[in-house]
């Protein structure tokens, strides 16, 4: 099961911060909604542990992050790989930034996520809709990140 | 009287009703280790790292084996099929990658089976995922390679062509064009799942108590797989909670066990199956696909030709496959006197869970397209749903199809107008007028299916030349025991058909004795019963391989009991008979009141025997039957010959209303006529039909297997899956109607599979209900889902055409 | 998110078929398993894993639950009716011969469930309509029968049962 999803927002914050904040695992990690912990391994990429759940099906997952491609201060790029309660899944997620009027700094973004196992098949229906929740609450906590005072 | 033909109360029955059945799960002992399966959550995914550590340090962990140990201990199950069936590497774990959703990738046997699951948590995998093909079709264009070795996903090819289809399609008044119709994936899946315990014993042999339904086949796999002798691996079962073919090939999962139980010390290991992981991982039924078909009719709507191109999907390992190539070809015109056929006929895996025979197993795909055919025709035709089928029927038997199986007997038109009666067919036939009126959408459908029973296993060599079976044959053994028991143990390994009873009663007929008189061991035993490769309950076969062993030993019990007792009695031999006296089972001397009961010829033979002289050596009151049908080999050239000894028939008849608010097909009223020649437990047969009905409803309202691009099964839960219930099920108006076959002694047909016959009813009284609609059903499944995608976008400008 | 530590046991009495058992259970355990490894009742099936097929059903004061869904120990101190515990002084249970007599089924797997279930029904509602009866069994799942026997069953033991009453 795949889903893709795309947006863009506006932070007050310049390019270079906001690229500091996306291409920084340990700063971009926390701001994921159900964030728990963090590990940076030993090459180079970081394991995120996070809460999911659907209905009363709960447990942690843990992400094992790669930045790749980043381009600064233009664009941060992760792959991730995961697995939760018999299940996989495998994300790709960009940011592309470009400098806005008025100093602060537009963000396109794009995400693919692909799940397998049998969460997909408990769960597969309500995945869309918890995803993009869930991404939205990321990007609202990037937001509120970067444009103090702004926030909501 | 006669207890042939008698609604016998089952001896089953006793122990089942009191929860006293001995299922595989049920065996408990100290110390035995459960067994957990760690399965890939990817439909196609190379294994690159498994790191074990962490669960082997778990406390109550005995052992965890993954694709090192079996490449260590284990040899690739044989494959039946031809090359390039041979290069597939088929094993009990995914060694580098693995292709199908749910494929074993580790197991881990533990002291208690919540233990080893917590400590397949604590495996890691590192997976690199694979692009996955889901459909047969795409498949076929080798983009995504399955099992490398082999090359392609193309696991068998023929054409089966008879008659002079060309001249056929250019005399025709009217021909047909169905680019395609399509089988959908679903399974019968029992209540009791997979299970079995594992013993790798001391002596180096290894012992099964497991629910398999085809033990002397599996023994054949199991025992090269396992690099042992045939005879090292014992394999018992005992009551079995539903197989309906799904527990065929469950020996891959107990040479899993088996390796367990070897690398704990042998320590005996159970494995039971979890619902999801028989969803995932346990057999479905064949998926089709029928490719460009052409039909030629007469004027008269008489069809005088089909020309088709049919994909099967075999899922990701061969396994049983490719014989389902073959099988079909049993019913190749189904019940239609057409002599023109000329069918392309190919195989390929696909990165789904692997098929194994399904009740009615590749015959009912057939069965299905042929009575597609006949209802598409019928209604582009303007001809009546009765009377097309009355135009095309085969009406004279024995009848010989154009491919050389010779249908025994049968009279198709009987059974329509049995259905039609009742199913109140005039009836329905106003009301769906006057439904029709009111813009409501209701349907009535016909479908006519047949059962094939008793296979000729030549036909295995149309699909493979080299391959050494042929012929088929069950074996019985009987022994009259110290207490003047008759004690037999059949070959077969039922699963709830029923057979210690139906077994009983064919012996207390040949003896005149009652039935409770007559001992039929349950379960079967490969150290104990004797039985031949063909040995089992599967493909229709009991009622005539089974009950022809059984009449076999009577017949040479008897003869031993008859010289014994004219020996001991001083008469005749032809002066002695059988019956029942006042102290029970007795042979006396005729008209006189000279007798002898059982347990004293019994006696004579086993305890008492001094004075027998040498013409009594050969007298043991042990038998052995082997009962071996008459076939002959098919002609593999020309893919012809008799293929199965008996045709059982079903004609059932559906009518549906589809809600247009809900686009939910219900049932208002059914009808299933059953002709399984000679009855011999009338109760047993209508178990039987209903049963194979209730299966073949589910399938063609709720069941299926769906599978999403990436190979993800949608349907791997029962709550997902929707198995029939109480609430689903129509009532069934039952009838039947006796043509006795003239190829068994007792005039039965073997009749347990039902052909599938609801879902030619049900895909015929959804187009019904439909046509008008602009629908023409091209698929089996009619799920909510499925109906309103129809009526969205009507298909008929596409779907059919006619000229 | 896995257990690696022993679990601390719990205990739980009930009274199963009129026998009273103590045992030391795992939190976690499943009272259809504490029935069938602990107390070695396996007349109560295992069917699937998310409570649909109710092979498992048993009655825990006098109610027909699916023991897959219930712990052993949500079960302490209740009385529990099981397959094993309806056969009477070498007697069957009505409902156990009207099963065999309409042939209510063939490989027997659901059996134990569908006897509970069909047991707690007439115990509440003598008199059943059809309805009651197909809706009495919708949650127990049988791939043999068809239903159709059993449905006559239930209703033949019904009767039996309002015979004797």
């Amino acid at each position: 099961m795949g889903i893709k999803f795309d947006g863009e927002f506006s932070v007050a914050a310049a390019p270079q911060v906001v690229y500091d904040l996306l291409s920084d695992p340990q700063k971009f990690a926390p701001l994921l909604p159900t964030y728990r912990s963090l590990e940076a391994k030993d090459d180079g990429t970081t394991d995120v542990t996070v809460e999911v759940g659907v209905g009363k099906i709960r447990g942690s997952a843990v992400i094992n992050l790669a930045l790749e491609g980043e381009e600064a201060p233009r664009r941060a790029a992760y792959s991730g790989k995961g697995k939760v309660m018999g299940s996989a899944f495998n994300m790709q997620t960009a940011f592309d930034l470009e400098a806005a009027e008025g100093g602060g700094t537009r963000v396109k973004w794009e995400g693919d996520l692909s799940m397998f196992g049998k969460l997909v098949a408990l769960a597969g229906g309500l995945i869309r809709p918890i995803a993009k929740k869930d991404i939205q609450r990321l990007i609202d906590a990037i937001q509120a990140a970067l444009s103090p005072g702004q926030a909501g | 009287m006669s207890w042939v033909g008698s609604s016998l109360r089952r001896k089953e029955d006793d122990r089942l009703v009191r929860g006293q059945g001995l299922f595989a799960d049920d065996e408990l002992g100290a110390g035995m280790l459960h067994l957990y399966i760690l399965r890939s959550p990817y439909a196609h995914a190379r294994i690159l790292n498994i790191d074990t550590t962490a669960a082997e340090a778990l406390p109550g962990v005995a052992c965890v084996l993954t694709g090192k140990d079996i490449l260590a201990h284990c040899d690739p199950f044989m494959q039946l099929g031809p090359s390039p069936c041979d290069k597939i590497r088929d094993l009990p774990l995914a060694i580098d990658k693995a292709i199908f959703q749910g494929e074993p990738v580790a197991a881990i046997a533990a002291t208690s089976p919540a233990l080893a699951m917590d400590a397949g948590q604590l495996i890691e995998i590192d997976y690199e995922m694979l692009d996955a093909v889901v459909d047969a079709g795409e498949a076929l264009a080798d983009k995504v390679i399955l099992h490398e070795a082999a090359g392609t996903n193309r696991t068998w090819h023929g054409v089966y062509e008879y008659g002079d289809v060309e001249q056929a399609f250019r005399d025709a008044a009217h021909v047909v064009r169905i680019p395609r119709l399509h089988f959908h994936r679903y399974a019968s899946t029992p209540v009791e799942g997979n299970a079995c315990v594992a013993e790798w014993t001391r002596q180096g042999t290894v012992d099964f108590l497991c629910n398999n339904s085809f033990p002397g086949f599996a023994q054949q796999l199991l025992a090269p797989g396992l690099r042992l002798k045939v005879d090292q691996v014992r394999i018992r079962t005992h009551d079995i909670g539903g197989s309906f073919g799904n527990k065929i090939w469950n020996y891959v999962y107990m040479a899993l066990a088996a390796l367990a139980s070897k690398k704990a010390g042998g320590r005996r290991v159970k494995w039971a199956e979890l619902r999801t992981e028989h969803l995932l991982g346990s057999g479905h039924g064949n998926e089709r696909t029928f490719l460009d078909t052409e039909v030629a009719l007469d004027s008269k709507g008489v069809i005088t030709a089909v020309r088709s191109r049919h994909i099967d999907d075999c899922g990701a390992y061969t396994r049983y496959e490719p014989l389902g190539c073959v099988i079909w070809s049993q019913v190749l015109p189904a019940t239609y006197k057409l002599r023109n056929i000329r069918i392309d006929f190919t195989q390929a895996v696909t990165n789904k869970c692997p098929v194994v025979p399904n009740r009615g197993y590749s015959r009912m795909q057939q069965l299905w397209f042929m009575e597609r055919v006949v209802d598409i025709c019928a209604h582009e035709l303007r001809i009546p749903a009765d009377e097309m089928r009355l135009r095309n029927y085969i009406t004279e038997f024995p009848y010989e199809t154009p491919n050389g199986c010779v249908y025994d007997s049968g009279n198709y038109p009987a059974m329509l107008a049995k259905a039609k009666q009742l199913v109140d067919w005039d009836k329905w036939q106003k009301l769906q007028a006057a439904a029709r009126a009111e813009g409501r959408l209701l349907g009535i459908g016909i479908g006519t299916t047949l059962d094939s029973g008793t296979n000729n296993f030549g036909q295995a060599q149309i699909m493979n030349p080299h391959l050494p079976f042929s012929g088929n044959a069950e074996v019985c053994t009987m022994r009259l025991d110290f207490d003047g028991a008759l004690v037999i143990c059949l070959g077969t390994g039922p699963s709830g058909q029923g057979h210690e009873t139906a077994t009983s009663q064919v012996v207390a007929d040949e003896f005149g004795i009652d039935p409770s008189a007559v001992q039929v061991r349950s379960g079967f035993d490969t150290a104990w019963n004797t039985f031949v490769g063909h040995s089992g309950t599967y493909a229709s076969q009991f009622a005539v391989t089974g009950l022809s062993a059984v009449y076999g030993a009577c017949q040479k019990m008897k003869a031993e009991m008859r010289k014994l007792a004219a020996f001991l009695l001083k008469a005749p031999e032809d002066q002695i008979e059988f019956g029942s006296g006042a102290q029970g089972p007795e042979v006396r001397v005729r008209g006189t009141d000279k007798a002898m009961g059982y347990w004293q010829l019994s006696n004579v033979i086993n305890n008492n025997n001094a004075m027998l002289d040498a013409s009594l050596a050969d007298v043991t009151l042990n038998i052995r039957h082997v009962y071996r049908p008459p076939f002959s080999v098919p002609d593999t050239k020309r893919k012809f010959g008799n293929l199965t000894l008996t045709y059982a028939a079903q004609l059932h008849i559906a009518v549906v209303e589809i809600s247009r608010e809900t686009s939910r097909a219900q049932i208002l009223a059914y009808a299933a006529v059953d002709d399984c020649g000679t009855v011999i437990n009338p109760k047993i047969v209508a178990g039987q039909v209903h049963g194979a009905t209730s299966h073949g409803i589910g399938a063609a309202l709720m069941e299926s297997f769906n599978y999403d691009e990436s190979g993800n099964l949608l349907t791997s839960t029962f709550s997902d899956y929707c198995p029939i219930t109480s609430l689903n099920i129509p009532d069934i108006a039952y009838g039947s109607i006796q043509t006795p076959s003239p190829f068994s002694y007792n005039g039965a047909k073997g009749m347990g599979e039902g052909g599938g016959a609801p879902l030619h009813a049900i895909s015929a009284a959804v187009q019904d209900a439909l046509y008008e609609s602009g629908v023409i059903v091209t698929g089996s499944h009619h799920s909510p889902p499925a109906i309103f995608a129809a009526l969205q976008e009507p298909n008929r400008a596409h779907a059919v055409s006619v000229k | 998110m896995s257990t690696t530590e022993p679990i601390a046991l719990v205990p739980v009495e009930v009274t199963v078929n009129g026998q009273w058992y103590r045992r030391e259970v795992e939190p976690r355990l499943l009272l259809v398993q504490f029935l069938r490894e602990e107390l070695r009742l396996t007349g109560t099936h295992i069917g699937c894993d998310t409570t649909y097929c109710g092979a498992c059903t048993v009655l825990l004061n006098g109610a027909p639950v699916k023991s897959c869904t219930v712990l052993a120990v949500q079960a302490d101190g209740s009385e529990i009716l099981t397959v094993e515990g309806l056969e009477q002084d070498g007697k069957l249970h009505p409902l156990q011969t009207a099963f065999s007599e309409h042939h209510g089924l063939q490989c027997g797997y659901c059996t134990p469930g569908m006897l509970m279930s069909a047991h707690a029904l007439l115990a509440a509602n003598p008199e059943p309509s059809s309805k009651d009866i197909r809706k009495a069994i919708q949650g127990n799942l049988c791939r043999c029968t068809g239903y159709q026997n059993i449905f006559k069953a239930i209703e033949a033991a019904a009767t039996e049962l309002r015979g004797k009453g």
